[in-house]
């Protein structure tokens, strides 16, 4: 197990957004997420990436409990992660947002970045040039990041994610604003992100045909409670699921 | 170094080579040297305001702690003048750090806050215990660099406008780095820049440290060029004139930092014309050059360039 929920719990004001939530998540594969909205699917997210703090519960990344650490710190560790609202660095070209993604493995200090005269290299250059044709973003590379249709935007926040060389990546929402064509060439690039890389996935996702398509594993949240857990077809037919969809009858 | 910013530091180099050889007025080189001490404070503030995104309202206090700490250890201890500059500007460092720590781990402007208490503790302290009070005090040791005493106007010049060479490129350098990146990134969303790695308080005090150390560095040039040191000068007001000089050369861009303090060192100067009135002038031009380039000047300059070329 690469990731582990401990019962996890988050309140907002009154709110119970997150009860006693457990679930781990298997090395190698692609892990859902889904519910309603207003489930907590982001909730948990930015909990397991430490942007926010849970009220109680622990969670594991590859064995080491990360409840006191900072982002920054689990990023370290190689966890990664995109955002639903889009987080990219919007001034910047989007070959500088992937070239930012790898500031953890290539960070110096202030005094030899100010007399290096040579600023970035150019192995760092071709890293970013080749996670850009990786993800098939190459032809913008010199494009301030802001002007980019939401589906490249998309597509970029993997790349940069990418960059950080991680083990696991949380992807919230990917394929929202996404057309069809466009969505089943995310599915595949997160297939072949698992397949070649060996990196983790775990997604939330609203697009069943997506989710259903590449997920190994599916967790189900309804009101901040896991209701089921399961293989896609398993949680098709499970009841609970489906009354949380359709509403209850 | 992009190849536009070695260009310019190359003119820059050349102006400043050449620039005795067009005037011999010692009037116009004291003018171009307080200009350079200026600018050094200026550029430190453009890249804590436009790349960690901080105001800081008390550069007076780092610039005052350089001018007062290396004048007393020089005039008093008798250090040598480059030791007592270079205890003076590790003490401002150290001084940032501990300011820093607490306000930055905070989000919002609470730097701006600590730092305006800041400038005003260092202002009061010079003047109730600095040498002399109020009034201040004289005798400072002449700049002398391994036993070589610099005397004349020129020799302060070239000093002086070499230090912000050295200075710009360093900076230049810093922000072309990964480290300079990441700034950016920073700006842009800190939310995602924690999530890559980014140990965003760490490297904004970092920026701070770098900003003081500037200042602190202006400051020790002063008192051992002007050879004499009273509170007056190390008061809110300068921090404010700083923060002018940035936002009036552009924020976005370190040469703003160096044409900012031309600008604002050079105004009262031209303005002497004007006699009671300068005051009044000196607000219109500020108030108008903020309501019509509020990119500054720099950034202004560039993007015309730019459409220039492309026409």
């Amino acid at each position: 197990m690469i990731l582990d929920i401990k019962n996890v719990s988050k309140n907002f004001g009154g709110i119970k957004a997150l009860k006693n939530i457990n679930f781990s998540v298997k090395k190698g594969s692609i892990h859902a997420l889904i519910g309603p909205n207003g489930a907590g699917k982001t909730t948990l997210m930015n909990i397991i990436s430490g942007i926010e703090k849970m009220d109680s519960g622990d969670i594991y990344f590859k064995g080491f409990s990360i409840k006191d650490k900072p982002p920054y710190k689990r990023a370290e560790m190689g966890l990664a992660r995109t955002f639903q609202n889009l987080e990219l660095f919007g001034n910047l070209t989007v070959l500088e947002n992937v070239i930012v993604g790898m500031y953890l493995k290539n960070q110096r200090g202030f005094l030899s970045s100010g007399i290096m005269l040579r600023g970035i290299n150019r192995e760092i250059v071709d890293k970013s040039l080749s996670i850009l044709e990786y993800i098939k973003l190459s032809h913008r590379q010199k494009e301030i990041a802001k002007n980019l249709p939401v589906g490249e935007q998309r597509l970029l926040e993997v790349g940069r994610a990418l960059a950080t060389e991680p083990e696991l990546i949380l992807l919230d929402e990917p394929a929202a604003g996404l057309n069809m064509r466009e969505t089943k060439n995310l599915s595949q690039l997160i297939q072949k992100i698992r397949d070649e890389k060996g990196i983790t996935i775990l997604i939330v996702e609203h697009d069943m045909e997506l989710v259903m398509g590449i997920s190994d594993l599916i967790t189900v949240l309804n009101f901040g409670e896991v209701i089921a857990e399961g293989e896609p077809l398993m949680i098709q037919k499970n009841p609970h699921v489906i009354s949380a969809y359709l509403g209850e009858d | 170094m992009t190849k536009g910013n070695a260009i310019a530091v190359l003119l820059l180099g050349i102006l400043v080579i050449l620039f005795p050889q067009l005037t011999t007025d010692n009037y116009i080189l004291t003018i171009a040297i307080f200009i350079g001490i200026n600018a050094l404070v200026a550029i430190g503030l453009t890249i804590l305001m436009g790349y960690a995104g901080q105001i800081s309202l008390g550069q007076a206090g780092f610039y005052g702690i350089g001018a007062y700490i290396s004048a007393i250890l020089s005039l008093y201890l008798g250090l040598p003048v480059l030791l007592s500059m270079i205890i003076a500007i590790a003490i401002a460092s150290i001084t940032a750090v501990v300011l820093a720590i607490p306000s930055l781990r905070l989000k919002g402007h609470y730097l701006a806050v600590a730092t305006l208490g800041f400038g005003e503790i260092i202002h009061i302290i010079l003047h109730e215990w600095g040498p002399g009070g109020p009034s201040g005090f004289g005798d400072i040791p002449p700049l002398s660099i391994f036993g070589y005493i610099l005397h004349s106007t020129l020799e302060y010049f070239y000093l002086i406008w070499l230090c912000i060479i050295v200075i710009m490129i360093f900076s230049l350098n810093l922000i072309n780095s990964m480290t300079g990146k990441a700034l950016r990134a920073i700006h842009d969303s800190e939310i995602a820049s924690l999530t890559l790695g980014i140990n965003i308080t760490k490297l904004k005090i970092k920026v701070f440290v770098l900003s003081a150390v500037y200042a602190a560095l202006a400051g020790a040039l002063y008192a051992h060029y002007v050879t004499f040191l009273s509170p007056s000068g190390f008061s809110l007001f300068y921090s404010v004139l700083v923060l002018m000089m940035v936002v009036i050369g552009g924020i976005s861009n370190i040469w703003g930092g160096i044409a900012g303090a031309l600008i604002i060192t050079i105004l009262p100067e031209v303005l002497r014309g004007f006699k009671e009135f300068d005051i009044l002038v000196y607000g219109m031009i500020l108030t108008l050059s903020l309501l019509f380039m509020r990119k500054g000047i720099v950034p202004l300059i560039i993007e015309t360039y730019k459409r220039w070329i492309s026409k």
